[in-house]
């Protein structure tokens, strides 16, 4: 298999701020697009207390991340493999203290990933919602972090408010903004203009477009399906954008 | 360890860190949850934080309570002098080790009790709540001050909800008759990309717990210690910019439309 040779993978992290905006379902299609280009690919559910990578994909998982932690359980044997290339490591769903891991976790479970990530070209984490301790922690161990925003007020605010928090006390500079569920490229354009002007205004930060995703009925279509929609309608608005942003992750 | 004063360990600790510290090493204490410090890790300042991490994640130890040994009648609970030397050590120690720290004040009202009559008993009441690594001692009249190294505010919160139901279910406040008693709740944390000065530190957990001591209800408040410079609080003119220009353009598409 591919992802048994040994790789120095890049790390991205990919947040929201505000919950609803499209992660799991970005995060699930832009690793299947990466791993239909090639690449061996991790998708880790770092939403550790209230976790739906699985449920998107329609996965049964017996094991996941919550076993290590409480159980010194490998890591890898919770692993699933999707497709050769691609690979989820999931999270558990209603367990509260999944979601505030102390440090003690959180080293735990950094030793961990370091033991298994090795194999892939890109480990792709799908964060929380919110600002909370292990949305933070994600995004300060990974190596690039994607801010995923619509153009409602609230995601704007929220998305603002976590780039704000993880570069005034995590001193992080870079971010790649990706604007979901736009109505036309000329609004993705616009919000993303609107969200750089404000950061280089107040945060004196440069924020970098990773692209516009648009409104497509096949998006929604597919997480009832259980399945990407870039397999399920790829020639979709959607889809093609997704290749896309593939395309953009493996130039950057 | 036991609580009232810091044990031999403790102490031998304590001097070797002070011994390490002109050295071009860090010192890192192993406090388990078991009722004594582990070890302290002496490590080359060179070593990545990454391996030190690595290095840490790999010594686990058992999750186990602190026994019961406070409130024993040969030891006396440290005072508010010890407590201020305790809180500048460990403000120190948030720097080098990149770890926050949580200070919990507790005060109980409304008891007919002499100064420092309920200080002893409320601190043998949370004896078995307490973790290795705690730094309790007495706080003003009829206090306790808990100094929480490792807890942010997540952590910090659910030891204070702990403790309080341990107060709450107290011998000692069961006996007694007339006006409910009512305890205060103050918590302030620090992380490492704060410098304050533990004065200030101590003055933003006062302010909690009299915010707490006004709400009643045995109320909880906490806030973590940042500056005002370094808040995160989406300002009113952030807001107004970030909201302003989608609103425009929309409704422009949507008329150009």
């Amino acid at each position: 298999m591919t992802a048994k040779t040994k790789r120095s993978p890049k790390i991205i992290c990919i947040s929201s701020g505000k919950g609803g905006v499209g992660k799991t379902s970005f995060s699930v299609n832009v690793a299947t697009a990466l791993s239909q280009k090639g690449k061996a690919v991790l998708l880790i559910d770092g939403d550790l207390g209230l976790a739906n990578v699985d449920v998107v994909l329609g996965l049964n998982v017996r094991h996941t991340i919550r076993e290590t932690i409480e159980e010194g359980r490998d890591l890898a044997s919770s692993l699933v493999e999707i497709n050769p290339r691609f690979q989820v490591l999931p999270a558990s769903s209603g367990v509260p203290e999944m979601a505030n891991l102390s440090y003690e976790e959180q080293a735990l479970l950094t030793s961990s990933l370091e033991e298994i990530i090795d194999r892939f070209d890109y480990v792709l984490i799908d964060t929380a919602a919110g600002i909370g301790d292990s949305v933070l922690w994600f995004n300060t161990w990974s190596q690039m972090n994607i801010v995923i925003l619509t153009p409602d007020p609230t995601s704007l605010t929220d998305a603002y408010a976590l780039i704000k928090v993880l570069h005034t006390r995590h001193d992080r500079k870079r971010f790649h903004l990706l604007i979901n569920s736009v109505q036309s490229k000329k609004e993705g354009q616009d919000v993303f203009a609107n969200m750089s002007m404000v950061l280089q205004r107040f945060l004196k930060i440069t924020p970098l477009a990773l692209g516009a995703m648009p409104q497509d009925k096949n998006v929604s279509l597919a997480i009832r399906r259980q399945k990407p929609f870039l397999l399920g309608a790829p020639e979709s608005k959607a889809s093609l954008e997704i290749i896309a942003v593939a395309d953009r992750l493996i130039a950057l | 360890m036991n609580r009232k004063a810091p044990s031999d360990t403790a102490l031998l600790y304590r001097s070797l860190e002070e011994q390490a510290a002109p050295h071009p090493v860090r010192a890192i204490r192993l406090t388990g949850k078991g009722a004594e410090p582990l070890g302290l890790l002496l490590i080359d300042n060179t070593v990545s934080e990454a391996e030190v991490a690595s290095a840490l994640a790999a010594l686990r130890f058992p999750d186990q309570t602190r026994p019961a040994t406070l409130g024993q009648a040969e030891e006396k609970l440290p005072d508010q002098a010890w407590f201020r030397r305790q809180l500048a050590v460990e403000m120190d120690r948030v720097q080098q080790s990149k770890l926050p720290c949580a200070l919990l004040l507790i005060t109980l009202s409304g008891q007919d009790a002499g100064p420092g009559a309920l200080a002893e008993p409320m601190a043998a009441a949370l004896a078995p709540c307490l973790h290795s690594g705690d730094l309790l001692s007495g706080f003003q009249k009829n206090g306790l001050a808990l100094i929480m190294p490792g807890a942010a505010v997540g952590k910090a919160r659910r030891r204070a909800e702990e403790l309080r139901t341990a107060l709450r279910t107290a011998a000692f406040l069961k006996d007694t008759t007339g006006v409910a008693p009512n305890l205060a709740l103050g918590i302030a944390v620090c992380h490492a990309y704060e410098t304050i000065p533990a004065d200030r530190f101590l003055a933003l957990a006062e302010a909690e717990l009299a915010r707490a001591a006004k709400m009643g209800n045995d109320a909880i408040c906490q806030r973590a210690a940042a500056n005002v410079e370094d808040s995160c609080q989406v300002t009113v003119e952030e807001r107004a910019q970030l909201w302003m220009q989608p609103r425009k353009t929309s409704r422009t598409a949507e008329m150009a439309a």
